[in-house]
């Protein structure tokens, strides 16, 4: 043997003591993780990158439909939506380069395929990792939109519920009854003055007759106009207080897919490490057919030919 | 942008004057305008200085006044903002707060509604004596 062919089967075998080591950790990395991720996704969502939204006083004021969009934006402009987004730029990365790997893989034959299946499973788990922080990311998020809106509810139902017991308001409410009561007699108040003897209308009466129908025209301007539109929900008008409810259900949908997510990566990530133990398998014993093969030369009957002469 | 931006803080701030400058310092004003007027419709009963056609003369064009201030009082929203015992009590006692509206719901003159609304009869008048209270 010479010392190029020693050192070759030297290389060879520092190469696959390293892939092996890789393997093995990469395995119990995945495996541990694969548990982690599915045990314990709040825990990891609370990461660095952070969103701290706050209930105040002047979100609540705003329209139901203005609030949405105002979270919205409010997120967008995080650094928790930031991550999110290089995240998914990462993960379109990984999978174009998962897909053209998986592609090349089988053309190839021997190291070249082992090596390459290693990378590929290195590509694979990258992504997990990757897939696994944005699936925290996502979780936070919604976590954290549902404490708000929450919030956001129980202040309006808080404030609705001291208008309703506040004793300004319940003078209005007195008001607003007396004032139904005088406009059933108005007509007939007017036809007694005429009884009187006092025909001429007094210039509040003339006046405030004209201004009325400016007004319920303005009133009416009013009600119709985009920015003070209730919000809809299915072309179906509702109270602010409904469509927060709405918003409410439609995080929840959001975190049970989110959980089948969790579900499906834990399964992914299993997969990777199963790989990457066959892998392992593959390279410390070999193939089957690699290992039982038994040359010509070591059968003893092809080569007996060779120590007799005929 | 910037002066679009501009614009709407500037509407806003419009918005808010207008808001401020329909909010006047004392909101019970029109209620006790009414509270003024009615104290001298009541008065035009009792007094005795005048006589039976000046009281009714005088009482008509009260009547009329009472008329639009009780309307004005009902179409009032900073009564019910100013949160006061007078409005709640205003509010609670219709019958004898808004006279005129009532009395046309009851058919009967506004003085004879008062009367009636505190059960003050004919018979009630005659038996009673005057003196210090």
């Amino acid at each position: 043997m010479t010392t190029d062919q020693n050192n070759h089967l030297k290389n060879n075998g520092l190469k696959k003591f390293s892939v092996k080591k890789g393997l093995l950790l990469a395995t119990a990395l995945m495996l541990a993780n694969s548990q982690l991720v599915y045990a314990l996704p709040i825990s990891l969502g609370t990461a660095s990158p952070d969103w701290n939204p706050v209930a105040s006083d002047k979100l609540v004021k705003l329209p139901a439909n203005i609030i949405e969009k105002r979270i919205q934006k409010d997120f967008q402009a995080s650094a928790m939506a930031t991550r999110m987004v290089e995240l998914d730029v990462d993960m379109q990365d990984n999978v174009t380069v998962i897909k053209s790997m998986l592609q090349i893989i089988p053309e190839l034959e021997g190291e070249a395929a082992q090596n390459k299946r290693f990378e590929l499973l290195q590509y694979k788990s990258e992504y997990l990792d990757l897939l696994q922080e944005s699936h925290g990311l996502h979780q936070s998020a919604l976590e954290k939109k549902q404490d708000l809106y929450s919030s956001v509810l129980d202040k309006m139902r808080l404030q609705s519920g001291k208008i309703n017991n506040n004793e300004s308001y319940q003078i209005q409410q007195a008001q607003i009854a007396a004032r139904q009561r005088m406009e059933k007699v108005i007509h007939q108040v007017d036809q007694s003055l005429m009884h009187l003897g006092l025909e001429k209308k007094s210039p509040y009466t003339d006046e405030y007759s004209k201004n009325l129908n400016q007004i319920e025209k303005l009133k009416m301007a009013i009600n119709q106009h985009q920015t003070n539109e209730s919000p809809q929900v299915n072309g179906i008008d509702i109270s602010s207080e409904e469509y927060l409810r709405q918003l409410l259900m439609a995080v929840s949908t959001e975190q049970s897919l989110l959980d089948q997510e969790a579900l499906m990566l834990s399964y992914m990530a299993k997969l990777v490490a199963l790989d990457a133990q066959a892998l392992e398998y593959e390279m410390a014993y070999g193939d089957e057919e690699s290992s039982g093969f038994i040359t010509e030369a070591s059968k003893a009957a092809s080569v007996t030919t060779l120590f007799y002469q005929e | 942008m910037h002066n679009l931006s501009k614009i709407i803080i500037t509407l806003c701030l419009l918005a808010i004057t207008m808001t401020s400058v329909y909010a006047k310092p004392n909101p019970l004003f029109t209620l006790e305008n009414l509270e003024r007027e009615r104290a001298v419709f009541l008065n035009n009963l009792t007094t005795t200085k005048l006589t039976a056609y000046q009281r009714d003369q005088q009482g008509n064009h009260i009547i009329k006044r009472l008329i639009d201030m009780e309307r004005m009082v009902l179409r009032d929203d900073r009564i019910s903002l100013s949160n006061s015992v007078m409005a709640k009590k205003a509010f609670q006692n219709y019958e004898l707060t808004f006279l005129v509206h009532a009395s046309s719901e009851s058919k009967k003159a506004p003085m004879a509604h008062w009367l009636h609304a505190l059960n003050i009869t004919d018979e009630k008048i005659y038996k009673s004596q005057s003196g210090a209270r």
